[in-house]
């Protein structure tokens, strides 16, 4: 299985849910897959999942899918006993596991040993936490997932590859901004308050 | 830190508009970390590790709330990675609010080297930090912190003296 078919797969059933990537070829998948001002690219390694964890307590009412992968939560295996522990339900994970390093020389991460994160993140207290090898199953657990009753991680075997990516032209900052433009106008609040003049919210 | 300084801080914290708590227990300011814990003016998540926390506080800043991140002075040692890749690279702003462990007067000789290089480590990470050593500063610091952070978008750093944390 590939990642990017997956992320074909998931595509078409984001409605107005938060999406957040992981480093590198990840966030310029899922961009390929599907650009939408709802997702925020490139966050760093160790980083996505706990982001994901404060937007869902913070947006409950909202999805919220974290596209990890095993080298980045493996940098920072306490955040999933973090999201056992608060266990929102509106929360996504979905780990591409493909045992290696991919965009970085290609070393395997210790999943390529004895390592099993669906063990893990049950371990951590989640228990809607499935492995997926194959389109149909990664597209079942999806569909589940996305339905609600999460916390959920579904770690999807996927092959490494450094397949053809397209530029993202866009920096981490603009596309900050225009996320939470997106959120301050579906959610309706104020986020950015750059000066006081003119505030009554001093 | 005393019951009542505790409550004084946490409601200045909440007037002051932070209305989300990361917490990773320390010695000093536990009883700061329990009282945001029950408040129902904060979202608290207790964490396993502070870089965890301070981009848990990120998610939370990108969905609307204010953050705070509870925090001893090696958690922000530890958090230094997530400081950067994260709420620098982005533009997040966090409240980091910390005790002041090997600050003059803390007689803990495992708390020395950390605190001689705390106000150089935050003035590296280009983060701005003002040393409170009475609690009656808190609640105008506080303020002053959140528009800082709605300016900058960058963390801000307010360490809490051992005169402040270690009194009786």
């Amino acid at each position: 299985m590939r990642r990017f078919d997956c992320m074909q797969a998931l595509a078409p059933m984001i409605t107005d849910q938060l999406v957040v990537t992981n480093v590198a070829r990840t966030g310029f998948e899922w961009r390929m897959a599907s650009q939408r001002e709802g997702n925020l690219y490139t966050m760093g390694m160790g980083l996505v999942t706990p982001v994901v964890l404060g937007l869902a307590l913070s947006l409950p009412h909202r999805g919220v899918i974290a596209l990890d992968g095993d080298g980045s939560i493996l940098l920072n295996l306490g955040a999933l006993a973090t999201v056992g522990n608060c266990a929102p339900a509106n929360f996504v994970s979905v780990i591409f596991d493909n045992a290696s390093y991919a965009s970085t020389g290609g070393l395997p991460t210790a999943t390529s040993g004895r390592t099993n994160l669906v063990e893990i993140a049950k371990g951590a207290g989640i228990s809607n936490a499935v492995g997926v090898s194959t389109i149909q199953e990664f597209t079942a657990a999806a569909t589940a997932a996305l339905a609600g009753n999460g916390p959920w991680v579904i770690v999807a075997k996927v092959v490494a590859e450094k397949p053809p990516v397209q530029p993202k032209l866009m920096d981490g900052r603009e596309n900050k901004y225009r996320f939470v433009r997106y959120i301050e106008q579906t959610e309706g609040r104020i986020i950015l308050k750059p000066s006081i003049v003119g505030r009554e919210d001093r | 830190m005393k019951q009542s300084d505790a409550e004084h801080i946490g409601t200045a914290l909440a007037n002051a508009g932070f209305n989300f708590a990361a917490t990773l227990p320390a010695t000093q300011i536990h009883t700061l970390q329990a009282w945001l814990a029950t408040s129902p003016k904060f979202t608290s998540v207790p964490v396993t590790n502070e870089g965890e926390g301070v981009a848990i506080c990120a998610g939370a800043w990108l969905a609307g709330k204010m953050p705070v991140i509870v925090l001893e002075t090696s958690g922000i040692l530890v958090s230094t990675y997530a400081l950067m890749r994260c709420h620098a690279t982005f533009g997040i702003p966090i409240l980091m609010l910390s005790t002041y462990r090997g600050g003059l007067g803390d007689q803990e000789w495992y708390a020395v080297h950390t605190g001689a290089v705390l106000p150089r480590l935050l003035e590296s990470l280009r983060i701005p930090c003002k040393v409170v050593q009475s609690v009656d500063d808190v609640a105008a610091t506080f303020v002053d912190a959140r528009r800082t952070m709605d300016a900058s978008l960058h963390p801000v750093s307010i360490v809490m003296d051992v005169r402040l944390t270690d009194r009786e």
